[in-house]
């Protein structure tokens, strides 16, 4: 795989993320863990510090100390089949340890079950653990449309936030800010949108993988002025490589579309994989999650509340199966694999009948690999690569 | 005892019903059963069995087995409609799969809020929303039909409690609360009170002795292991699904009352204000309890989530616990053993 110079770029980004949330308390700020999908722009006003335990979870996955984590988790009691994002981040609390030295001590934590269930408990654990109030996030699901009391209802609990924040930091609610940020959350997914994008140009510039790596910003720095800064300079390397003609895979032959979070901890073999083969994964369910965002200064919570409810895993099968759809025809794609991820059922489950309905509805094949995210333990290579080998030759 | 209720063949009255009324499957006791009754429909909760063939098709291997067993049940016998309500990740995924794959009259989700209390107001419009689509498949549905509904499960509910109420005094087998507890979820309301009175006349309580057991969990499908605990201690008090989580009432007599029930129910999927452990706790001191058995099904997040916190604070308070973690697979004698070994220990 060629490397992004811009790889360079977000590990020193994301490295003095961290380095900011561990010298925070030192600065008298405070420090949120914050879920994915939580709607994070009510936050940056007050200038509190974030980190998001589920990007945590993936280092510590990509730097294969994921399976150890978890173990020390089990040790403690919880089961192997919980989410394996919730067991590496509970055994890092437990062990004090990381790739990067765990995470800082919250003073609150900040979540929205619009991702999956798992949240709530996760962080009602941790909020226990840490005796630091839990701000929770309620976002209904959207089974098929989006409800009106459903909008209000997310809205009305974003305004109940606000006078918390402003009681916890000290400060008071600055409108402008407010809108700010907004504006930076906006234009952020919408370079990212356009990263992303460039996955539809033959050949493409990049691959999942990349944006697996490169969405670290997106999701953890989303209204910040340095996730924008990144994501022109990604930007612009990507429309380099096309005016240049340089593909991410030699001479590619075959165009996928990848589903599901990243087997993080074997990146870099299934990378090998596809590109001996000449097949580039052009796109992917999980990094689009991140790429629409209609906000609406004018009417903030409103708009906040929309959006967060119908991100991807928040939503029903039948408007899964419709973004899926586009997807395959906006990046011409020959082939679809599904990471049937034990740890995560919202994302999981139902996969074989959208499998079913894409074959029906597209005539595209599609093949499921069974692995984890994070969890080492529970893949197995030799099956998946044997399985995505068979696949690569039948479409080539 | 003969009362008809511990007789009832359940399944041969539900084919006869099936003449005469609209059947809907159900699956969690977050389900608006007063509404579908007050539209002229028997709502049915499904438990399944444990031979899973198509289901297979659908669901992966790391599923839990209650999904696995309503579904092959839909697949294999298809309900007249069905009611999904947005209790975890698994049923609400099961309710797309479920209307992927099977063709019924009437497929809906009610979209629980996660946080009931502060979810009131958006649960109440949530419950109309359910109920205007409901009167498209089945016609109106008036207040007053509504509130005859939720009165008439109030009765039930109420009498539901004097028989948990009972369970202090002296022994009921769970085998017998399991019967009419899933009759009582399964039945035409009225039909079962006028047995659930008979039976709680003619009921007889056995011997109060020890060890006494709480058994806490979801939804327990297969009696059976009811009746292996019971070879070595009573089951006095349950925190199950299929058991007192039943209870609560409606204490108005509209959509709102029954929102305002669910405040009242202890489910892992909600959100907590005390960690369940102290719950169960207080009730254990209340049912005069030794000890308690989680019963858990694998690969049930929200139950397998709470399970250390739960063990935890037992723990503290004196309470030995015993974790069972229950796949169609698991082989009796094994659980068997386990149970022998965790009542001896508490006769100590
Ligand atoms: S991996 Fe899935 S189950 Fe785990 S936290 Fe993420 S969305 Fe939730
Ligand atoms: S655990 Fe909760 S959500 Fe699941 S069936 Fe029981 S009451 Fe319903």
């Amino acid at each position: 795989m060629k490397k992004l110079n811009s790889y360079e770029n977000l590990k020193k980004l994301v490295g003095s993320h961290y380095m900011q949330a561990k010298t925070a308390h030192f600065f008298n700020q405070k420090i949120g863990w914050v879920s994915s999908g939580a709607p994070v722009e009510v936050l940056r006003p007050f200038d509190i510090v974030t980190v998001y335990p589920e990007n945590h979870a993936s280092i510590c996955g990509a730097a294969k100390q994921g399976s150890e984590l978890c173990e020390a988790a089990e040790a403690e009691g919880f089961s192997r089949d919980l989410c394996s994002y919730f067991r590496c981040d509970r055994g890092s609390t437990l062990l004090g340890t990381s790739p990067i030295g765990g995470l800082p001590r919250p003073d609150f934590l900040y979540g929205c079950n619009n991702i999956c269930g798992t949240i709530l408990k996760w962080y009602e654990i941790a909020s226990r653990h840490f005796d630091v109030p839990f701000l929770f996030v309620d976002t209904p699901f959207v089974h098929t449309t989006m409800t009106d009391h459903a909008v209000e209802y997310v809205a009305a609990q974003l305004e109940e936030i606000v006078p918390y924040l402003e009681s916890l930091t000290g400060r008071e609610f600055d409108e402008q800010k407010f809108t700010e940020t907004l504006e930076l959350s906006k234009t952020c997914v919408e370079l990212w949108k356009k990263t992303l994008q460039f996955g539809a140009h033959k050949p493409s510039p990049l691959t999942c993988f990349d944006a697996f790596t490169q969405m670290a910003a997106i999701v953890s720095l989303r209204g910040t002025q340095e996730a924008v800064t990144h994501y022109k300079t990604l930007n612009e390397e990507l429309e380099s490589r096309i005016q240049k003609g340089i593909a991410a895979v030699d001479n590619e032959k075959i165009r996928l579309l990848w589903d599901n979070i990243p087997v993080w901890y074997a990146m870099r073999g299934l990378s090998e994989l596809f590109e001996n083969h000449q097949a580039c994964l052009v796109a992917d369910t999980y990094t689009n999650a991140w790429a629409s965002a209609a906000l609406d200064t004018g009417n903030p919570m409103e708009s906040l509340a929309r959006n967060y409810l119908e991100i991807y895993l928040n939503i029903s099968m039948d408007l899964m199966l419709e973004r899926i759809i586009a997807l395959i025809h906006q990046f011409d794609v020959d082939g679809m694999v599904m990471h049937s991820n034990r740890s995560c059922k919202p994302y999981s489950l139902g996969q074989y009948d959208l499998a079913r309905c894409i074959k029906e509805e597209t005539g595209i094949p599609v093949v499921i690999i069974e692995a984890d995210m994070v969890d080492s333990r529970t893949y197995a290579e030799e099956q998946a690569r044997t399985r995505i080998e068979a696949f690569l030759e039948s479409l080539g | 005892m003969k009362a008809a209720l511990t007789t009832l063949d359940l399944q041969k009255y539900l084919d006869q019903k099936k003449k005469t009324m609209r059947i809907f499957a159900h699956f969690c006791s977050f389900t608006p059963e007063e509404v579908l009754h007050a539209a002229g429909i028997l709502p049915v909760r499904i438990f399944g069995s444990n031979i899973i063939e198509k289901a297979s098709a659908h669901l992966q291997s790391y599923c839990c087995s209650y999904a696995k067993r309503v579904l092959e049940a839909g697949l294999t016998n298809p309900f007249d409609g069905s009611v999904f309500v947005h209790s975890c990740d698994t049923m609400q995924r099961l309710s797309d799969i479920w209307g992927y794959s099977i063709d019924d009259g009437f497929h809906e989700t009610l979209v629980l809020p996660v946080a009931v209390d502060k979810g009131i107001e958006y649960l109440t419009k949530e419950l109309n929303r359910f109920t205007r689509g409901l009167e498209v498949y089945a016609g109106e549905i008036s207040d007053t039909a509504l509130k005859e509904s939720i009165s008439v499960y109030n009765d039930n509910r109420n009498l539901l409690q004097e028989l948990y109420e009972k369970r202090k005094g002296g022994h009921i087998l769970a085998v017998v609360v399991d019967k009419v507890m899933k009759a009582s979820m399964s039945m035409l309301k009225q039909e079962h009170t006028v047995l659930l009175e008979e039976f709680l006349e003619e009921v007889e309580l056995g011997e109060y002795s020890r060890p006494r057991l709480i058994l806490s969990g979801s939804v327990v499908e297969d009696p059976s292991i009811l009746e292996i605990i019971e070879e070595y201690g009573l089951i006095c008090y349950d925190d199950l699904c299929t058991g007192s989580r039943y209870l609560s009432l409606a204490e108005e007599q509209s959509l709102r009352g029954i929102a305002r029930r669910y405040q009242g129910m202890w489910c892992p999927c909600r959100t907590a204000s005390a960690p369940r452990g102290q719950y169960l706790v207080e009730k254990a001191g209340e049912y005069d309890a030794d000890g308690v058995i989680l019963l858990l099904h694998k690969f049930c997040e929200p139950h397998l989530f709470e399970a250390v916190s739960i063990r935890n604070s037992l723990k503290e308070h004196g309470y030995p616990c015993l974790q069972l973690e229950l796949e169609d697979q698991t082989s009796p004698e094994q659980v068997r053993t386990r149970i022998q070994a965790f009542c001896e220990m508490l006769e100590g």
